[in-house]
C-alpha cells in the first residue's frame, strides 16, 4: 500500500496541468485531502488504475478571492474556512457563508476545499446549492485551453462530474449579484457538529408588494445531485406570495423528489420532512 | 459545597495524572516501544454461523517475512474463555458463532507480507442458517447457536413478590406497553493494544496494554497459557476510555499475543483498527421489554408484571451478570406490593453483549420512567406527585423484599432540588399547555396536504425527569472484596496501589486524596504505583461503580494503619497517655493539648530511623448480601445510591431533531471525595446517556455490524449537548470511605429516560423505542439503517 503512490506536489498550475496531460489515466488531484486519504485508506476500487496524488492545494493562483469586473473569482483551492472569513464572501454571497460554515468541524473546514467538495459531487455536498442559487460557471482548465461552463452543467452522477482527466477546475466565478434579494440556507444533519447533511436548501428570493420577480431554489442530499429546480422558479414568476401558495412550491418540490429518486428507506422521512421545513423558510423568509 | 470537617476530601483538585495527559506525555498502550516488536494481523471469515472444515495456513506459512500463524493448535492450555460460562473460542477451530470471530493470527514485522499471509489462509466452512432475532431465540426450530446447552437460554432470572394476580384484581388502571432499547457501542477513543513480552524466566510472560481489569486478564492468560497465576503479569498502560468495554475482548487479545508470543519468542503486539475494535468489542445489551403495570384510582402502584429478553449475541459473557442487575431494579425506586418479574437472555449470531456503563440499568429506566409519566398522566397526577406517592422512603421494601434501613434513602431529596434548580413545576405546565395536534403525521400520505403544514413556530419545548436506585459494587454476583498498598517513604513520600485500576475515571487521584486526608498530606505527595498484577492482590473488576467505595475502604485501610503506627510511636516519644489523638493536617502532626508539633517528613524519618513499619496492605470486603434465585428475594446489595436527572429539550416538529438543552442532574452518591472527578463523571454520563437518548444504534444486518466507524457510528459532539447542571446531595453512608459510594453508572442511566419524558412533555406524544433519532420522531419508526 505504501508503495502505490507517488506523490507530487506542484506550486504552478501549468507544470500540474502537463504532468496531467502526461498520466490522465493514472493521475488523481489531491487538494484538502478529505475525501481521497478516507479513499486511499479504504483501499476503494477507484484508485486501482491511481499512481500518481497530484497535490494542488499550495497552488497560490488557486488560493484567491477577488473581485474582477463584476465577478467574484473565487480559487477552488480555497478551503472553507478562508471563505468563510472572507470580506467578499460574507458582503456578497452570505448563502455560500452560512453553508460552508456548517461543513464538518474546523478541522475540515481548515483543509478541505470548495473545488474539492464539487469535484466529489457527493449527494450531500452542502457548498454546491448555494452556488447553484448564485449562477455560478466554472473555469476547468487543461494543456489544450481552458473552458468555462455553468457549475450545473458539470454535475453529471452522485460522485462523477464532467472534469475530465486531464483538467483540474480553477476557478469559480460568481456573478456579483444586487443587493435586494431575500435568501436562507437551511441545513439538517442528525447531529449539530461534524455532520452530514440529511437535507439542505439553498433559497433567493427578489418580490415586490408581495408579488415575486425572481426565486431560485437549490437542493442538496434530496435529489442524486445538488440541482436547481428551473421550471419551479421560472412559474413563480409573478405569483402572489401567500401560504398557499407556499405550501404548493413545497409539495411541488417533494413531488419532484420523488419522481427522480422514487421510494427509498429514507423517503418516509424525507419527503414530509422537506415540505415542512422548506415551507417554513419560505414563510420565514417572506 | 464547603467542607471544613476535611482537609482533602471534597475539595476541587486538579488530578495528578492532568500534566502528563494534557501534555501528550502519558504513555498508552500503542505508544510503547519494545525491541524485536512483532505486529500481527487477525483473520476473521465473513460468515455468521458455520461448522469449520479445514483451515490451510500452508500457503500463508511460506510469505516472507512471516514469523508465525497463530491458530487454536497453538495454546498450550485452555481454549475457550468466559468469566462466567465458558463458551468463547481464544481461536475458532471448529465452529464460526459470529462474523468477529477469529481463527487465526499473522505475525510478522511489516504490514505488506502480513496482509499478503491473511489472504492466503484457506478457510473451509459449511454455513448454517443464523439467528439474529433474539425475541424468538427460544422459540422451537431455530438455530441453536450452542447446541450443547440444548437451548438458546443464556439465564433466566424470576422475581415473585406478593400475588400478581390479586394486585391487577385491585387495580383500577391497567397499563401495557412494550419498550426496546438498540445495541450501542463503548465509543472509548483508545482502540484496543496489547503487547505480550517474553522474560528470561522460562515460561514467564509480561502483557502491556490497554486492560480494564488486569486480573481477569490475568486469570484468562494463566489458563489459556497453561501456567501458574503468578508467571503472567499484567502492566496496565493509561487507558483511554473503557466504559466497562475494555474487558472479555481485551482479555481474549491479550492470551492470543501470548501464544504468538510463546511461539515467536518475541514481543507481539495485537492492535485493533477502529473498525475492528467496533466490530470484535462487545456491546451494550438490546432489550425488549414487556411491562404490565396496575395501579389503584388514587395512584397506588399496585401490581407490576415484567417480561424482559436481551440479546446476548453469540457469547454469554456478563449477560447473567448484567440481566441480573436488571432483575433487582426493573421496578424502579417504587413500592409494588405484588410483582412478577422474568428476565431471560439469549444467545443469538449477533454482536455479543456485555459490560457497559449502566450494565443492565439505562434499558429498565427507559422503559420504568417512561411508564411512570405515562400512568400518572392518565391518571391526571403531575410525573412528580405520582412518584413522591410511591417512590422509595426511609424503611421502604423493594421488589426482592429488601428493606431500606441501613442508608439514608434520598429519593425525595435528589428529585427535590433537581425540581427546584430546573423549575421543573412550572415548566412543565407551561410546555404541557402548548402542546397543539401534532402536525407531524405519523401515517398515510407522503405528500401533505393543507392542514398538515404548520405556519407557526416548529420548535416545541419539553421537560421531562427521570429518577432511580442502584445497588453499589456487586451486590449477590460474587466475591466483593479489595486490597491497597501503601508504602511510605522515610521522607515522607508516599506510594500507593490499589487492588482495582484506573480506567480514566480517576481512581487514582480518588485514592490518593482518601490517603493524603488520613495522612494530612497533599495528593501531589502520593505516587500512585503502575497497575501491575504481581504487585498487588487480586481486588476483582474495576466495575459496578465499586472502586471509590470498595477501593477507597481499602485504601483507607492501608492509610489508618501507617497512621496509628505514626501516632504510637509519637505518643510514645511525647509521653501523651494512650488516650492522645494526633492530628494530621497539612504536612504536620501536633497534638493541640500540649503543643507538641512535627512535620509529617521528620517523623516518618524518625520512623524510619526507629525501624516502624510505614507500609501497610488494606482490605476491605463488603458486607454479605443474599439472593433467592428461585424467587428472586433477598438483600440484593449492601447499599443504594438515589439519582434523578431532568432534561429540558427543543424539538424540531418539522425534522425531528431532538436539541437537549439542559440536563439538570442531582445524585446522592454518598460523601463526595474527588469533586472535580465527581463533575466530571456526571458530564460525560449525561453527554453518553444523551447519545443512547437521541442518536446512538450499532446497526446489525444478518449478524453483521454496519457502522463500522465514527462516521456512521454517531456519537453527541460537544455542540449537541447544552448546559449540564450537576448537584450533589451528599448523604455519608456507614461503607466507603469517608462514607463515599458510586456514581459513575447513575449519571448515565437516567438521561435517555428523562429525555424521553421531555419530548412527550413537548410533543404531547410518548415514544417507546430508543433512540429517538430524525425518522422515529417524525415516521415513528427507527429505520434501523446507518446514520449520517
Amino acid at each position: 500500500m505504501n508503495n502505490k503512490y507517488t506523490f507530487h506536489k506542484f506550486i504552478e498550475l501549468k507544470p500540474a496541468l502537463e504532468f496531467m496531460n502526461q498520466n490522465s489515466e493514472t493521475s488523481r488531484i489531491i487538494a484538502g485531502g478529505t475525501d481521497i486519504l478516507i479513499e486511499i485508506r479504504k483501499e476503494d476500487k477507484n484508485l486501482n488504475p491511481i499512481n500518481h496524488i497530484i497535490d494542488i492545494h499550495d497552488i497560490p493562483t488557486l488560493r484567491k478571492i477577488k473581485i474582477e469586473n463584476n465577478f467574484c473569482i473565487l480559487g477552488a483551492c480555497c478551503t472553507h474556512s478562508e471563505i468563510s472569513t472572507s470580506k467578499i464572501i460574507g458582503e456578497y454571497f452570505p448563502v455560500l457563508k452560512m453553508a460552508v460554515d456548517k461543513i464538518g468541524s474546523p478541522q475540515i473546514r481548515n483543509v478541505a476545499t470548495i473545488g474539492g467538495n464539487i469535484c466529489n459531487l457527493a449527494a450531500c455536498a452542502d457548498s454546491i446549492a448555494p452556488l447553484l442559487v448564485y449562477d455560478v460557471n466554472v473555469r476547468l482548465c487543461s494543456t489544450t485551453g481552458d473552458r468555462i461552463v455553468p457549475l450545473e452543467k458539470i454535475l453529471l452522477k452522485p460522485y462523477i462530474t464532467d472534469v475530465q482527466p486531464d483538467e483540474i477546475l480553477a476557478e469559480i466565478l460568481l456573478p456579483l449579484p444586487e443587493k435586494n434579494w431575500k435568501y436562507c440556507f437551511y441545513k439538517l444533519g442528525r447531529r449539530s457538529g461534524v455532520s452530514i447533511s440529511r437535507l439542505s436548501y439553498a433559497i433567493m428570493l427578489r418580490s415586490e408588494n408581495n408579488t415575486i420577480q425572481e426565486v431560485r431554489f437549490a437542493f442538496g442530499a434530496l435529489f442524486s445531485v445538488p440541482k436547481r429546480l428551473y421550471t419551479l422558479e421560472k412559474e413563480l414568476v409573478h405569483q402572489t406570495i401567500s401560504n398557499i401558495l407556499w405550501k404548493d412550491v413545497s409539495r411541488k418540490v417533494a413531488s419532484k423528489i420523488l419522481d427522480e429518486t422514487g421510494v427509498r428507506w429514507s423517503t418516509s422521512y424525507k419527503i414530509p420532512v422537506i415540505q415542512q421545513l422548506l415551507y417554513k423558510s419560505l414563510m420565514d423568509l417572506t | 459545597m464547603k467542607n471544613d470537617k476535611f482537609n482533602v476530601v471534597g475539595k476541587e483538585l486538579p488530578r495528578t495524572d492532568a500534566y502528563e495527559k494534557v501534555t501528550g506525555r502519558a504513555q498508552y498502550a500503542a505508544d510503547t516501544s519494545f525491541p524485536d516488536l512483532c505486529i500481527t494481523s487477525q483473520k476473521y471469515v465473513s460468515l455468521a454461523h458455520g461448522i469449520i472444515k479445514k483451515i490451510d495456513i500452508s500457503e500463508a506459512e511460506k510469505v516472507t517475512g512471516i514469523k508465525a500463524i497463530i491458530t487454536a493448535k497453538d495454546i498450550p492450555g485452555k481454549q475457550l474463555s468466559g468469566v462466567i460460562k465458558c463458551d468463547q473460542p481464544v481461536f475458532s477451530f471448529d465452529k464460526i458463532y459470529c462474523p468477529a470471530d477469529v481463527i487465526a493470527l499473522v505475525v510478522g514485522t511489516e504490514k505488506d507480507s502480513i496482509r499478503k499471509a491473511l489472504s492466503l489462509i484457506k478457510i473451509e466452512t459449511e454455513e448454517l442458517p443464523i439467528l439474529t432475532e433474539y425475541t424468538k431465540a427460544l422459540q422451537k426450530d431455530v438455530p441453536l447457536i450452542h447446541p450443547e446447552n440444548k437451548s438458546n437460554l443464556i439465564n433466566h432470572y424470576p422475581l415473585r413478590k406478593g400475588d400478581i394476580e390479586k394486585g391487577f384484581r385491585e387495580s383500577d388502571l391497567i397499563i401495557e406497553r412494550t419498550f426496546t432499547t438498540p445495541a450501542v457501542e463503548h465509543a472509548y477513543i483508545e482502540p484496543e493494544c496489547i503487547t505480550a513480552v517474553p522474560d528470561f524466566r522460562r515460561d514467564v510472560y509480561k502483557i502491556f496494554g490497554s486492560v480494564q481489569n488486569p486480573f481477569t486478564c490475568r486469570r484468562l492468560v494463566a489458563t489459556v497459557m497453561d501456567v501458574p497465576l503468578t508467571n503472567i503479569h499484567i502492566i496496565q498502560n493509561e487507558l483511554g476510555g473503557s466504559f466497562g468495554g475494555k474487558d472479555d475482548t481485551m482479555d481474549i487479545l491479550a492470551a492470543r499475543a501470548c501464544v504468538a508470543c510463546k511461539k515467536v519468542g518475541k514481543p507481539v503486539r495485537i492492535r485493533l483498527t477502529r473498525e475492528e475494535s467496533i466490530v470484535e468489542s462487545y456491546k451494550r445489551h438490546p432489550y425488549t421489554m414487556h411491562y404490565k403495570v396496575g395501579v389503584s384510582h388514587k395512584g397506588i402502584l399496585k401490581a407490576m408484571k415484567i417480561d424482559i429478553s436481551a440479546d446476548g449475541g453469540a457469547y454469554a459473557s456478563m449477560s447473567p451478570f448484567v440481566t441480573w442487575r436488571s432483575v433487582v431494579q426493573a421496578t424502579g425506586p417504587y413500592e409494588v406490593e405484588n410483582v412478577c418479574t422474568d428476565v431471560r437472555a439469549v444467545y443469538t449470531n449477533n454482536p455479543y453483549t456485555g459490560a457497559f456503563r449502566g450494565f443492565g440499568s439505562p434499558q429498565i429506566i427507559f422503559a420504568q420512567e417512561s411508564l411512570m409519566d405515562e400512568i400518572a398522566e392518565k391518571l391526571n397526577m403531575s410525573p412528580i406527585e405520582f412518584r413522591r406517592l410511591n417512590g422509595y422512603k426511609q424503611n421502604s421494601q423493594t421488589a426482592s423484599g429488601q428493606i431500606l434501613s441501613s442508608h439514608i434513602v434520598s429519593l425525595n431529596q435528589v428529585m427535590e432540588k433537581a425540581i427546584r434548580e430546573s423549575d421543573f413545576n412550572k415548566k412543565y405546565s407551561i410546555y404541557k399547555s402548548e402542546v397543539y395536534p401534532t402536525q407531524i403525521p405519523t401515517k398515510g400520505e407522503l405528500i401533505l396536504s393543507d392542514e398538515h403544514f404548520t405556519s407557526g413556530s416548529i420548535i416545541k419545548n419539553g421537560i421531562g425527569l427521570a429518577c432511580s436506585f442502584r445497588g453499589c459494587s456487586l451486590g449477590a454476583e460474587g466475591v466483593d472484596a479489595t486490597s491497597a498498598l501503601i508504602s511510605v517513604q522515610k521522607d515522607g513520600s508516599v506510594y500507593l496501589i490499589s487492588g482495582l485500576a484506573e480506567n480514566g475515571q480517576g481512581l487514582r487521584m480518588t485514592f490518593s486524596m482518601v490517603a493524603a486526608e488520613v495522612l494530612g498530606i497533599s495528593p501531589n505527595g502520593i505516587y500512585y504505583l503502575e497497575q501491575d498484577t504481581s504487585r498487588i492482590a487480586d481486588g476483582g473488576p474495576t466495575v459496578a461503580s465499586r472502586s471509590t467505595l470498595v477501593g477507597g475502604e481499602a485504601v483507607k485501610a492501608a492509610a489508618d494503619i501507617v497512621r496509628e503506627r505514626i501516632e504510637k510511636m509519637l505518643i510514645s516519644e511525647w509521653d501523651l497517655g494512650e488516650e492522645a489523638t494526633l492530628n494530621f493536617a497539612d504536612h504536620t502532626i501536633y497534638h493541640d493539648e500540649t503543643g507538641h508539633k512535627i512535620t509529617f517528613m521528620e517523623a516518618c524519618n524518625k520512623a524510619y530511623m526507629n525501624g516502624v513499619n510505614l507500609n501497610a496492605y488494606g482490605w476491605f470486603k463488603a458486607p454479605d448480601v443474599d439472593w433467592n434465585e428461585e424467587v428472586g428475594q433477598g438483600p440484593a446489595y449492601f447499599t443504594y445510591v438515589y439519582g434523578c436527572q431532568i432534561a429540558e429539550v427543543e424539538v424540531n416538529t418539522g425534522s425531528g431533531k431532538i436539541f437537549v438543552k439542559t440536563i439538570t442532574a442531582v445524585h446522592d452518591a454518598g460523601r463526595i471525595i474527588n469533586r472535580l472527578g465527581a463533575l466530571g463523571q456526571i458530564y460525560g454520563g449525561v453527554s453518553q446517556g444523551a447519545g443512547y437518548g437521541i442518536m446512538e444504534e450499532v446497526i446489525v444486518k444478518n449478524a453483521e455490524i454496519k457502522n463500522v466507524n465514527f462516521d456512521e457510528y454517531l456519537i453527541p459532539t460537544s455542540v449537541d449537548i447544552g448546559e449540564i447542571k450537576a448537584f450533589f446531595v451528599e448523604n455519608p453512608d456507614t461503607f466507603g470511605p469517608f462514607g463515599g459510594k458510586s456514581l459513575g453508572e447513575p449519571t448515565l442511566e437516567l438521561t435517555a429516560a428523562a429525555i424521553n419524558n421531555a419530548v412527550a412533555n413537548a410533543l404531547g406524544k410518548r415514544f417507546y423505542h430508543l433512540p429517538l433519532d430524525l425518522e422515529q420522531l417524525i415516521t415513528g419508526k427507527t429505520l434501523h439503517q446507518i446514520k449520517r
